[in-house]
């Protein structure tokens, strides 16, 4: 039986605390503290549990939306680790999945995830579990992550016709039932590697995007800068979070030029960084998530398992203050998820305990971006 | 590439051909587990049983076949599946199929005995009626199998 109480930092934690506690690295800037707020361990039950957890989204009211690769259905879990309901389940349907993606959102009582064949998005409501629409994509449009500011729905992906990055369309226009809306990108220009070298497009396609009411960030896998554009899309400055402890990437031309037969795909991702989230905290400070990832062998049938090192760095607006790389404290026997929101960083790690079941725990960091410390904080416990 | 391709294709028939014709004496079902048991050990006398047979160094992500047959397990009455691998997990890959809550029924003595590919094997009152070696053969078998169990 898995644990059926949330509880504090556990024993678990004590004992990544230990492997992780250490000071910045001599000499090289550090990344911001990381400050263990909260540690919660899913009451998952044998009807609804995690079998293969592909993204984590955190709602408003601090409920967290799951999606499985393996039943292909969003699962719900409340900020207490109770279980809420399940969105979705595999099929070909409306409102089911044939492949269930990492991209989606949450806004009030909305709930979109994409699925990935063929590429669309599923919309339900959040309080009834009911399927609301479902909405295509233009045709060669690629959605890899989502924003809700102010009633719009921002997409960011890739048209591979245009290339073009960011699509803004009003969140009633995609969410009333039977409506035909299409989502399309038609606002800032895809970096010159994806267009050039296909090879880059398979391997880093990441673009992601925080919204204020003044502005976008926009970032993507295979570029160090990450753009602030007006919501038009116009180019008002660019911020560059420079690789200390995590691997980096080639510069542009080199990712542009490169031979799929001098560098294969697996080398490709086992060489860089891919940026993975952004966010903005209460100082306006713009927050990175990247991922380092290593592929195990690959596996009979295709596919690689995947572990991934997760980085956060900070830069303030003004492009000062940069504190890059904090390496995110995860088991090295999972598969970790990782997830920013505001100022906070969500991991979710799964691991079996001592009687061998299955246990999903989430930890929320604070991100501090004003101590450029590299510090991993951890309350003692009982404090 | 495709001359390659189909002559793939027509190896997986002749294999599909060759135990299909075993199974007119119960082969599949004789297949020897290490734990003396048999394949036929884990196929319920009543309804449909499919028999999963997969190396535990399979992609279980993949495609999400092994998902969607848990899933088709838990939402259909009078049909089961049970996996059986290939041959005994390593620590990880135990630790993958645990994480994934996936019980496995057993382990095959003899690899040689089954296809190398993953196969799925489907019973109905004990008697072996259908096979599908591969993921993509095994999503159709699925499908087929929902429309038939499901609603």
């Amino acid at each position: 039986m898995l644990d059926q109480r949330p509880r504090g930092p556990s024993l678990l934690i004590a004992v990544v605390a230990a492997c992780f506690l250490h000071g910045p690295l001599q000499g090289m800037q550090s990344g911001p503290a990381l400050v263990l707020e909260d540690s919660v361990v899913l009451r998952e039950s044998t009807e609804h549990y995690l079998s293969d957890p592909a993204a984590l989204i955190v709602a408003d009211d601090g409920s967290y939306f799951i999606a499985d690769r393996f039943s292909n259905s969003v699962l719900r879990f409340g900020r207490d680790g109770g279980f809420r309901r399940a969105f979705g389940r595999v099929g070909q349907e409306p409102g089911e999945f044939t492949v269930v993606g990492v991209q989606g959102f949450v806004a009030d009582d909305l709930l979109g995830f994409v699925d990935l064949r063929p590429m669309s998005l599923e919309i339900f409501e959040v309080s009834s579990g009911r399927y609301r629409n479902t909405v295509e994509f233009a045709e060669a449009t690629f959605p890899l992550s989502f924003s809700v500011h102010d009633e719009t729905l921002w997409t960011a992906g890739m048209d591979r016709n245009a290339w073009k990055a960011i699509g803004a369309h009003p969140i009633r226009n995609v969410s009333s039932r039977g409506s035909d809306a299409v989502i399309s990108l038609d606002r800032v220009t895809v970096p010159r590697p994806y267009i050039e070298n296909p090879m880059v497009f398979g391997v880093l396609a990441f673009t992601v995007i925080d919204v204020s009411d003044d502005d976008l960030v926009v970032g993507f896998g295979a570029s160090p800068n990450v753009l602030r554009t007006d919501h038009a899309g116009n180019v008002l400055d660019t911020l560059v979070f420079p690789s200390v402890r995590r691997r980096g990437l080639p510069d542009e031309d080199e990712l542009a030029s490169l031979d799929p037969r001098e560098t294969s795909i697996p080398e490709l991702v086992e060489s860089t960084s891919a940026l993975t989230a952004l966010s903005r905290d209460e100082r306006g400070s713009v927050l990175a998530l990247h991922q380092d990832f290593d592929l195990g062998e690959r596996r009979a049938g295709g596919g690689y398992p995947q572990q991934a090192d997760f980085y956060v760095s900070s830069i303030q607006e003004d492009g000062s203050g940069v504190c890059p790389d904090t390496l995110v404290p995860t088991l090295e026997t999972g598969v970790a998820k990782a997830a920013l929101r505001a100022g906070s960083l969500y991991v979710l790690e799964q691991s079996l305990d001592d009687r061998g079941s299955p246990k999903t725990v989430i930890r929320r960091f604070r991100i501090e971006s004003s101590d450029c410390t590299g510090r991993i904080v951890f309350p003692s416990q009982g404090g | 590439m495709r001359t390659a391709n189909r002559l793939r294709a027509a190896a997986i028939c002749l294999a599909y051909a060759a135990l299909l014709s075993c199974s007119s004496g119960d082969g599949v079902s004789e297949i020897r587990l290490i734990d003396g048991r048999t394949i036929g050990d884990a196929v319920s006398a009543e309804g449909i049983s499919v028999v999963l047979v997969y190396s535990p160094d399979s992609c279980f992500s993949c495609a999400g076949i092994l998902g969607r047959w848990v899933q088709l397990d838990r939402e259909a009455t009078g049909l089961q599946v049970a996996l059986i691998l290939t041959s005994e997990p390593d620590e990880r890959e135990k630790r993958d199929l645990a994480l994934r809550r996936v019980p496995v029924a057993g382990v095959v003595l003899n690899p040689d005995d089954v296809p190398a590919d993953p196969v799925a094997y489907v019973f109905e009152d004990l008697a072996l009626t259908d096979l599908a070696v591969g993921l993509n053969s095994q999503a159709s078998l699925l499908r087929d199998l929902s429309s038939r169990v499901l609603r």
